[in-house]
């Protein structure tokens, strides 16, 4: 490929699905603001911002799932109308997903102000392994959605439909189950804290590989499937 | 602008299948640069099939299409020189294409296509007298087509396929388009593949003319050569066949004793002298109808 066309294709995959990625990120960030000021949630207090901060984690990890499916729908199509090529959407659309990580930069922004209003019972340690923790779970979340735009793409709409519901149905009840063995095993509530974190460490390590292999079944199955995507059929 | 030297898209043994049906067979052509082609056929003749392949927006099951000698599968470079603005349907190309709104697909368009003319787009824009703000679900199938236009037109695209540009737009939008065609024709010498059910009014137009039945290349001939070749023969039956015979004759319609049929000439040949039959000059739809319609 010409490097002038190469930088034509990056400049406007770069435009268009990073734009697209940015925009879901802010959709999730602005709900969370406006929950945030209904509830009257002050950052830094402890169970009402606590809470804000779960559905903060519930509604970016399904976006993480619904975000790449929409692509399909919409910006799939539009794009390989006006000449874009196969390998060139599937990076615009990996671009667009990894553009929602921003999401975990908005999260650890907030528990910055969560962790300097409560340093005596939240250690760095702690603070830096929740971030980790939910880092694996948009991942987890944004696997989901590419498996689901590979599901999309090779099956009926009924399917989709179908593997949606169950995907978003899943995420819930993993983001759900996972704060409520946090909250079972009680942080800072008697037990050893040594073997706590060696629990989170491993659970990290399963959940970062599950994460990595499915991203990579997902990438693959989606690259097969574009390869016979057909615009308006 | 600097317009590109590329003579010839060119597309080789382009087959289409599906499980239950083969849209595009074998299809061989030559598209060169500076002309308005008319791709004409009949529903599910394999027309849209065709120029989805020609962009690549479709893969072919067999074949291949070549920009300048490159294959233009995968190759950024050669879909540069490329538009397929196809009919917007809000039910099959996506379902969440309707909540796109009017200017964010065109605003896209102008982000794909490395020479597209914005100056054109506002134009074509405010003579359409379009509301760009509207969502697409909220428009009308003439309104969307004019904005297939507005991209086809503000592309720039060395070789420009429309499909149905004119399906919803008024008598006066369509002459319109028409002028506008042969406007950006002349000014640039951009290739133009419009495809159409609207063949009389827009015959006019056409240098060429491409015929698809049953996903083949029935014929792709200059025009004005067609129509000169093409005659339709009426009179006694008798001597309606002394005089058709040997010619490669279609559309034969009986009644009582009077026989009319369509004769298309192969070269060389001429019409006989001396019989007592009516001859009359055809247009492009009844060559059309000659050729495609029901019973042949």
């Amino acid at each position: 490929m010409d490097r002038a066309v190469k930088k034509q294709v990056w400049e406007r995959t770069r435009r268009y699905w990073g734009q697209m990625g940015g925009k879901m990120a802010l959709q999730v960030i602005l709900c969370v603001l406006v929950y945030m000021f209904f509830m009257n949630t002050s950052i830094s207090e402890g169970s009402d911002f606590f809470i804000s901060f779960f559905y903060q984690g519930m509604m970016g990890a399904i976006f993480m799932v619904i975000g790449p499916i929409s692509f399909v729908n919409t910006s799939l199509p539009v794009t390989m109308t006006f000449g874009a090529g196969r390998k060139e959407s599937l990076w615009g659309m990996q671009l667009a997903n990894f553009s929602m990580f921003f999401l975990l930069v908005f999260f650890a922004v907030c528990s910055g102000f969560y962790y300097k209003g409560n340093s005596s019972e939240v250690t760095t340690e702690i603070a830096v392994h929740v971030l980790v923790i939910y880092g694996i779970v948009l991942l987890l979340a944004m696997d989901v959605g590419q498996i689901g735009v590979f599901v999309s793409l090779r099956f009926s709409r009924k399917g989709t439909v179908v593997y949606m519901v169950g995907a978003i149905l899943v995420t819930m009840g993993v983001i759900v189950g996972g704060v409520l063995w946090a909250m079972r095993q009680g942080i800072g509530d008697g037990m050893n804290p040594g073997i706590l974190l060696q629990s989170v460490r491993a659970a990290e390590t399963v959940g970062l590989a599950a994460a990595v292999l499915l991203y990579v079944a997902g990438f693959l199955g989606l690259r097969r499937s574009l390869m016979t995507y057909e615009v308006g059929r | 602008m600097k317009m590109s030297t590329i003579d010839t898209l060119v597309c080789r043994e382009l087959t289409k299948k599906y499980k239950d049906k083969v849209a595009v067979k074998n299809f061989n052509m030559t598209l060169e640069k500076g002309k308005i082609y008319g791709l004409i056929g009949r529903n599910g003749a394999g027309k849209t099939t065709l120029l989805s392949m020609l962009s690549s927006q479709n893969p072919a099951t067999a074949g291949v299409v070549e920009w300048n000698g490159e294959n233009i599968w995968e190759n950024p470079n050669a879909l540069s020189h490329i538009c397929f603005s196809r009919e917007i349907n809000i039910g099959t190309n996506g379902s969440g294409l309707g909540e796109m709104k009017a200017k964010q697909y065109i605003k896209t368009a102008a982000m794909y296509y490395p020479n597209w003319n914005q100056a054109m787009a506002d134009e074509l824009i405010e003579k359409f007298e379009l509301d760009v703000k509207k969502k697409l679900n909220k428009l009308s199938k003439g309104m969307l087509s004019m904005i297939t236009i507005i991209v086809a037109m503000a592309s720039k695209a060395d070789f420009t396929f429309l499909d149905e540009p004119v399906a919803g737009l008024d008598v006066v939008m369509r002459e319109y388009f028409y002028r506008l065609l042969l406007e950006e024709y002349t000014r640039t010498g951009r290739t133009f593949v419009i495809s159409t059910h609207i063949i009389e009014e827009a015959s006019d137009v056409f240098e060429e003319v491409i015929m698809m039945k049953d996903g083949e290349l029935l014929l792709k001939e200059n025009t004005i050569d067609l129509l000169e070749r093409s005659y339709r023969i009426s009179g006694l039956a008798e001597e309606v066949e002394r005089m058709t015979a040997g010619m490669e004759v279609h559309n034969r319609e009986v009644t009582g004793r009077s026989k009319s049929v369509t004769v298309l000439l192969r070269e060389g040949q001429q019409l006989p002298r001396g019989f007592d039959v009516t001859i009359q000059p055809l247009n492009l739809q009844n060559v059309f109808l000659a050729l495609c319609g029901m019973g042949e």
